[in-house]
């Protein structure tokens, strides 16, 4: 199958930095993508040649099979949220969204409608006659988010579409994100990693311009077989010792009184063997647990990925 | 969401760059900075205007010599042998056009027109300064970009501007023609309209070449304020360098003044008074000459504008 999302060879300098140096990628369709990376990384650059705000220094991106250079060719099936762009401070949003739909196309009364729709979609038609200035940062960043509905886009880029909000609107917007047919390629870049955890299928994390790791969110998570263990009462040192006896267990790690990370040598079917085994342990000391995760986080995968900090601040 | 009625994709839509131009045209007049502009050429407009009203108003209080009105004094006064030496002088042209301006036209609209022909470059440089970088600034152009073509952005922007300029000036001339007619009433109606109108064509085909350069000028900056900057410098300094050029080229290599008349035309300023002149080859050679300029800037704006980074 033909990828959303093709890059070659990317490269975009700004005078001496280089903020990607070499990217190449392939988004599968109908996907939700996650795009991960520290501060300067190259997410939003990225996204800025893709949607044909800036110009590649080498190499191109193809969307849906077209090169975004030929961007026109692309009016109506790619759709973007741009981070830092602004509407129009002064003129009531449902007048810009208007006129964004007739530029994808519709008549004047068609477009009202598409407007209006969209907008209940991200629950804001109360403020369609608002102009942009006197909404809040979240209420914006929905209006924002809607213009990217506006259409029908196959490959739907979103940068950073929570950044900033308060819990109840990131919340909101996840779920618009995740409601999204599968006929949609979305690229999202969060800086959220339990966000691009729970709702992205694919993942991808670039660093200092250039792409360090790219596949599926199991293949990343899990490649490295890590439990956490919260437990309802204490780990007694002798259960902890039992447990680092158990042959399946390369390492113990207490990251509080009643929570340990195992690290195992197994993966995929010797897994659940090894479980029963942690499980059997504990029930001889009578700990039980509260609750398991099974595999790496994707937060710690990505430290060790990057071997840095991340910040969550805002990118380039 | 909307069903699937999207066109099908052209490099180049006429369509969307009516469409921009319509919006663009409504959001500056909601955002106040078309109001503003609106403001400042009924300004400069009325205020050239009533330079030679004013007086002739004080003229029309008192009784004229020799039993001659009012109305008959002041078109005495402006198509006297020191007003013609003047308008000679002002334009760089001979008696038979101080003639067709003075005589065989309205004179008092002329002598409006002659000055209000100076303002033009620097008046429409504050309504065409922010056509794109206040946008790329806030990067607001994003959201055209992925709907449209750069070329239908910045010729829409460009057309916006225009259909506003061309509002403010017929706005500007009507205000003006009506008092002439009305409160001065020294012309037969249909010759002050029919010279309106010509001078409504030269300050339109004047502004041209004027918005096509800040449409140049405005994509190659990111702040609104260094644009307006930028095109006033250009729009005034230009003329300046052409007069220290003309100096330079007299003193030292000793050519005829006279002969250096072609300088100016380098700009669109020098050809300003030729949109006036009786001869009408002139008028369409003037014409010619501002639309080559405004193809030249649009060219060079439009080249810039596709190649950069939004």
């Amino acid at each position: 199958m033909q990828p959303a999302v093709k890059v070659t060879n990317l490269t975009k300098k700004f005078g001496h930095q280089v903020a990607l140096d070499g990217v190449d990628l392939e988004i599968p369709a109908n996907t939700l993508y996650g795009l991960l990376g520290p501060n300067g990384a190259g997410k939003t650059t990225l996204f800025s040649i893709a949607a044909g705000f800036l110009k590649p220094t080498e190499g191109a991106i193809e969307v849906l099979g077209v090169d975004v250079r030929r961007i026109s060719e692309l009016r109506g099936k790619l759709a973007m949220l741009p981070q830092d762009a602004a509407f129009q401070g002064s003129i009531p949003v449902i007048e810009q969204l208007i006129m964004f739909s007739r530029l994808n196309g519709l008549d004047k009364a068609a477009a009202r409608i598409a407007a209006e729709k969209a907008l209940e979609i991200v629950g804001l038609p109360d403020v369609a006659r608002k102009a942009a200035r006197a909404l809040s940062h979240g209420m914006m960043k929905r209006v924002a988010l809607c213009q990217a509905f506006l259409g029908e886009a196959k490959v739907i880029f979103l940068d950073e579409p929570t950044a900033g909000l308060d819990p109840d609107n990131a919340r909101r917007i996840r779920e618009m994100v995740k409601a999204f047919t599968k006929d949609k390629t979305v690229v999202f870049s969060s800086h959220n990693l339990q966000e691009v955890q729970d709702i992205c299928d694919h993942v991808c994390v670039i660093d200092k311009g250039r792409v360090v790791e790219a596949g599926t969110m199991e293949s990343l998570t899990q490649s490295t077989f890590l439990v956490r263990i919260e437990l309802v009462s204490a780990l007694s040192t002798e259960a902890q010792a039992a447990l680092q006896a158990l042959p399946v267990v390369d390492g113990i790690e207490l990251t509080s009184e009643k929570e340990f990370n195992l690290h195992l040598n197994v993966t995929g079917a010797g897994k659940d063997e090894a479980m029963k085994a942690i499980y059997g342990t504990l029930a001889g000391f009578e700990i039980y647990p509260r609750s398991v995760f099974e595999g790496a986080s994707l937060e710690a995968r990505f430290l060790e990925i990057t071997g840095g900090t991340f910040d969550g601040a805002s990118s380039t | 969401m909307e069903t699937a009625t999207t066109n099908a994709p052209r490099a180049w839509s006429p369509q969307h760059v009516w469409i921009i131009a319509l919006y663009s045209m409504r959001f500056a007049l909601r955002s106040g900075g078309g109001l503003m502009f609106l403001l400042i050429f009924l300004t400069v407009g009325l205020s050239i205007a009533s330079l030679f009203i004013a007086p002739l108003e004080e003229l029309v209080k008192m009784d004229g010599p020799d039993g001659m009105s009012a109305s008959e004094l002041s078109i005495t006064i402006l198509e006297s042998d020191m007003v013609a030496d003047a308008v000679e002088w002002i334009t760089s042209s001979d008696s038979a056009q101080s003639e067709y301006l003075l005589k065989d036209n309205p004179a008092l609209l002329s002598a409006i027109l002659l000055i209000l022909l100076i303002a033009v470059p620097f008046t429409t440089c504050f309504g065409a300064f922010n056509q794109t970088s206040g946008d790329i600034a806030s990067r607001g152009l994003r959201y055209l970009l992925l709907r449209t073509e750069r070329s239908n952005i910045f010729l829409g922007r460009f057309l916006g501007v225009l259909l506003f300029t061309i509002v403010s000036v017929i706005g500007t001339m009507l205000v003006i023609l009506l008092y002439v007619q009305f409160k001065v009433g020294a012309y037969p109606g249909m010759d002050l309209w029919l010279w309106g109108f010509q001078g409504l064509t030269a300050v339109f085909f004047l502004s041209l070449p004027y918005i096509a350069l800040c449409a140049w000028i405005s994509c190659m900056l990111d702040s609104p304020f260094g644009s307006l900057a930028i095109c006033l410098l250009i729009s005034g300094f230009s003329l300046a360098i052409l007069y220290m050029l003309k100096l330079a080229l007299v003193s030292s290599m000793q050519v005829d003044p006279e002969n250096l008349g072609w300088l100016v035309k380098t700009v669109p300023w020098g050809w300003k008074y030729e949109l006036l002149h009786g001869a009408l080859t002139a008028r369409i050679t003037a014409i010619l000459a501002m639309l080559g300029f405004t193809a030249a800037f649009l060219f060079l704006g439009l080249r810039h504008f596709k190649k950069r980074d939004l």
